[in-house]
């Protein structure tokens, strides 16, 4: 009961819904980081992987890296 | 780890957590590119060519296209793994959920860290549930479900 009791302060103080270090401001915070970076990554990797992936590329992918002719299957590659 | 590095050369700033985050996710992400490119039908690619494509435009609406699936499929990897990471923004005391976490450390105060553990996971399910949804919009020949059903004679002709 005492430990609900501390969850049910915690919840309700004002602290957790308003100003630097509330909830949404967290989630939000969260949400701008991972936003931001996963625009970056995917601004930088899609022409990339677009220049690697075609048979014109320039560049092309490390051997080692590069998935066999065909589907793995159970039996191996 | 990267981050503690980039801690010397651009402050406890935003730019110090979104670079090795960004490192991170072009990592994983471009693998699934390649792949999906890679896995376009040769047959598909020379029809294209036959057909009059460019090589650059084939790229576009040939071959991307049918690589989106693998490209998605990354793409969620990747979300749910970022949304993750983000976590040890924290570390460096720069809030996201993860100041939840060494919050409720610091206090001994587990409902705090278990609010960050469950919103966490609601914001993963949650971009996931959205790319899923965005996958649909760029694929809509691939919908499940059975397609219309043809009318078939009644008649049995010669199968042919």
């Amino acid at each position: 009961v005492n430990a609900l009791h501390l969850a049910w302060v915690w919840f309700t103080s004002l602290a957790q819904w308003q100003g630097r270090n509330a909830i949404p401001t967290r989630l939000f915070e969260h949400l701008a980081y991972s936003g931001v970076s996963l625009l970056i990554a995917s601004a930088v990797a899609l022409p990339l992987g677009m220049f690697i992936g075609t048979p014109a590329g320039a560049l092309s992918w490390p051997s080692t890296w590069r998935t066999p002719r065909g589907r793995c299957r159970p039996s191996g590659c | 780890v990267l981050i503690i590095f980039l801690i010397d050369y651009f402050g406890l700033t935003s730019t110090s957590v979104i670079i090795p985050l960004t490192i991170y996710s072009v990592s994983v992400l471009i693998r699934n590119v390649v792949e999906g490119l890679r896995a376009v039908p040769d047959a598909v690619r020379l029809a294209a060519t036959a057909m009059g494509y460019t090589n650059v435009s084939r790229l576009i609406r040939v071959d991307l296209p049918l690589a989106v699936p693998t490209i998605m499929a990354g793409l969620r990897v990747t979300t749910v793994s970022n949304i993750s990471l983000v976590s040890i923004a924290s570390l460096i005391g720069l809030g996201g959920l993860g100041q939840l976490f060494t919050n409720g450390f610091q206090l001994a105060f587990p409902t705090e860290i278990i609010v960050g553990i469950v919103l966490s996971v609601l914001l993963a399910v949650a971009a996931d549930t959205a790319l899923v949804l965005l996958q649909r919009l760029l694929t809509p020949w691939e919908r499940r479900g059975t397609p219309p059903r043809r009318q078939v004679p009644a008649t049995t002709g010669v199968a042919s």
